[in-house]
């Protein structure tokens, strides 16, 4: 696999864990063993292959294989050269390519296969401004010549990789006691994004500093109805303590 | 057709619970960080190259930067 590999530094390594449950964007090179007709190829791609779909995971892979559902988002032809079919397809986290590839060939009737992978989408990373190792190296001399301006354009902040979840963001007097794993009540709560109950939230300080991600313990709705009560449980803390005061009550 | 991921649909609105001012004697808006705050705080989109692994690309970050620790969104269930 080539493409986009989002590294998540030092003591934000935790945050890969949202990252990975995102959904993705791959371009893939697919072989078919027969001359298939375009335009059944298109009937494929554009009927049982997109929406829900079962997959069974290959046989070398990391997870028990059981038939599992996974969703595919879109799925778009981008080439078509004798055998050879470069397609885009963004999906939903876990779902393997080279088995859609395998079943593909399957519904043809001539049988595929995967040639090459890229990924160009993991959660809020696109191919768009991805960077290399050597565009770091690079960066870190320049740095330590003095020059930030490109070191700053390979390491983003770490909030980067929350982009895609909703926030929820809260009072300064609550910062401290969220960094020391409490939970999150409705009084501390300033502002908010709709969110769903068991939802993994984004837990915001006013400043837009990610403090730490947390499951929504109910509907977004409860913080207009109600005045008290714990809507947000903590789960991964990434903010430093002391940073903000510590209020008593917060 | 539209190529994006369901987020990427969303046009996520903010409801306000109550006004409040953050003080700026304490934190700093994430563009503020200086190099080394966001060595320790960071994310790097990285464009992987075919050969080495995920696990020996965050190595090689880790090595570059000089940091302890690093991780990669996972070896990729392809």
């Amino acid at each position: 696999m080539t493409g986009v590999l989002p590294i998540a530094l030092d003591k934000a390594t935790r945050i890969v864990e949202v990252l990975l449950k995102a959904g993705k964007e791959y371009v893939a090179l697919m072989h078919l063993h027969a001359l298939v007709d375009e335009k059944k190829i298109q009937e494929a791609v554009n009927g049982e292959f997109l929406g829900k779909i079962q997959q069974l995971p290959p046989i070398r892979s990391a997870v028990k294989r059981q038939l599992r559902q996974r969703e595919i988002y879109y799925l778009q032809i981008l080439e078509v050269e004798g055998q050879d079919v470069l397609f885009k397809v963004g999906c939903e986290a876990g779902t393997y390519i080279r088995k859609l590839i395998h079943d593909l060939g399957l519904k043809l009737g001539c049988g595929a296969h995967m040639v090459q992978l890229v990924r160009t989408k993991a959660g809020p990373f696109t191919d768009k401004n991805w960077k290399s190792l050597h565009d770091l190296k690079d960066a870190y001399e320049f740095w330590k010549e003095g020059n930030e301006e490109e070191i700053r354009k390979v390491i983003l902040p770490m909030e980067k990789a929350v982009e895609h979840l909703p926030k929820i963001w809260v009072m300064d007097n609550c910062v401290d006691t969220l960094c020391h794993g409490a939970d999150l009540s409705v009084p501390g709560v300033a502002k908010y994004h709709e969110f769903n109950r068991d939802e993994t939230l984004a837990i915001m300080t006013l400043k837009d500093e990610l403090i730490s991600l947390g499951i929504a313990l109910e509907h977004s709705n409860s913080i207009r109805k109600k005045e008290r009560g714990k809507i947000v449980k903590n789960h991964k803390v990434f903010m430093e303590r002391k940073i903000y005061p510590r209020f008593k009550n917060g | 057709m539209e190529t994006l991921l369901p987020f990427e649909k969303k046009d996520r609105k903010i409801l306000v619970k109550r006004e409040a001012e953050t003080d700026s004697s304490y934190g700093k808006k994430p563009e503020e960080r200086s190099v080394e705050e966001l060595i320790h705080y960071g994310v790097i989109n990285l464009n992987k190259f075919a050969g080495p692994s995920s696990h020996q690309i965050s190595d090689y970050v880790q090595k570059i930067l000089g940091i302890q620790k690093a991780g990669h969104s996972g070896t990729l269930a392809v």
